[in-house]
């Protein structure tokens, strides 16, 4: 922006012939519907804080999320970490796949997607691990709360987590028609990677989600 | 349209920093949630305050770096980032509410 005010004092960005934040359509409709998502899970959050902060008693976190699949034992917070570390790992691989499609590198990008998606499906397998477990070995569901006496425990954290399990669903879903596209060299004839960068924010999205749930239901 | 040419900014080792950044914030919070006794109340708010702290780093490193909003017009930057405010104001209203429940939850009602 300072550039263009050196060359031309009297020009500016809102003259008209271009987009004034120099990005394209589809990529700022992207942003402007997350921003939308965004109220809806802060509004999911928002219902779970002053509901909690009402309550005279609640869970303790670690005392309720400390399980492991396959081995026995107590360990708190350990496995939801691990999944933390994941998403966070795919989000990584993601911007890496967008950073080769920057540079028009197919092979890197196919590479990148690959990882990507491995990441978001062993976050759902361990999401769905950690609901089968929570359901079935701890007896806490929509209805009924083992640990105190809110059954609106098991309502917000199904719902949300469900929510946001959804979200990561779709965001591999997306990703593997993108990578399918991207080795055919659909974007190598189009001209640009576009694409992937726009899936990239979506992606990034359902990771920043994730880091205000661990937040609301493991951290505080 | 490319957004990485950035003369003289490696992006790939902002990216890589950026890892690591999270990944410490993450164990030093997963750390203290597990470790640090929750049995006093100043303690305990303290804990949160550093949590939502630590959340709220992470989540500008997330949206500034991985999702490229550092190097966006600034301009496109306010539009996404204003209407958060809003959720702030929620926020506090919300807590209000939810300590008035609290409060008559203790009374009785």
């Amino acid at each position: 922006m300072a550039e263009a005010l050196l060359q031309s004092p009297n020009r500016s960005l809102w003259n008209g012939g271009e987009s004034p934040f120099k990005v394209s359509w589809g990529k700022l409709m992207m942003w402007y519907f997350l921003v939308g998502d965004s109220f809806s899970f802060a509004t999911f959050l928002l219902t779970y804080g002053t509901l909690r902060f009402s309550f005279t008693e609640w869970p303790t976190p670690s005392e309720v999320f400390d399980k492991i699949p396959f081995i026995h034992g107590n360990f708190p917070l350990v496995y939801v970490s691990f999944m933390t570390f994941d998403l966070i790992m795919s989000s990584v691989t993601m911007v890496l796949a967008v950073h080769a499609g920057s540079n028009k590198d197919r092979k890197a990008v196919v590479k990148w997607m690959i990882l990507t998606i491995i990441g978001g499906i062993i976050f759902l397998a361990s999401q769905a691990w950690e609901w089968y477990n929570l359901i079935v070995n701890e007896g806490m569901t929509m209805s009924h709360n083992p640990f105190s006496h809110q059954p609106a425990f098991g309502q917000l954290f199904f719902t949300i987590t469900g929510f946001h399990g959804f979200h990561v669903f779709t965001g591999v879903l997306i990703n593997i028609i993108a990578v399918s596209l991207v080795a055919t060299g659909y974007f190598d004839r189009k001209g640009n990677y576009e694409f992937i960068e726009k899936i990239g924010l979506y992606w990034h999205f359902v990771d920043l989600v994730w880091v205000f749930v661990f937040l609301a239901f493991y951290l505080v | 349209m490319s957004t990485d040419s950035h003369d003289g900014y490696d992006l790939v080792k902002a990216i890589w920093r950026t890892f690591w950044i999270l990944l410490f914030i993450t164990v030093f919070e997963v750390v203290i949630a597990i470790y640090v006794p929750r049995t006093t109340p100043g303690l305990l708010w303290g804990m949160r305050v550093l949590f939502i702290a630590m959340s709220l780093a992470k989540a500008y490193f997330i949206v500034s770096i991985f999702m490229h909003m550092k190097f966006e017009i600034k301009h496109l930057a306010m539009t996404i980032l204003i209407p958060f405010c809003f959720i702030l104001y929620a926020v506090v209203m919300l807590l209000w509410e939810g300590s008035s429940w609290l409060d008559m939850r203790i009374a009785g009602h």
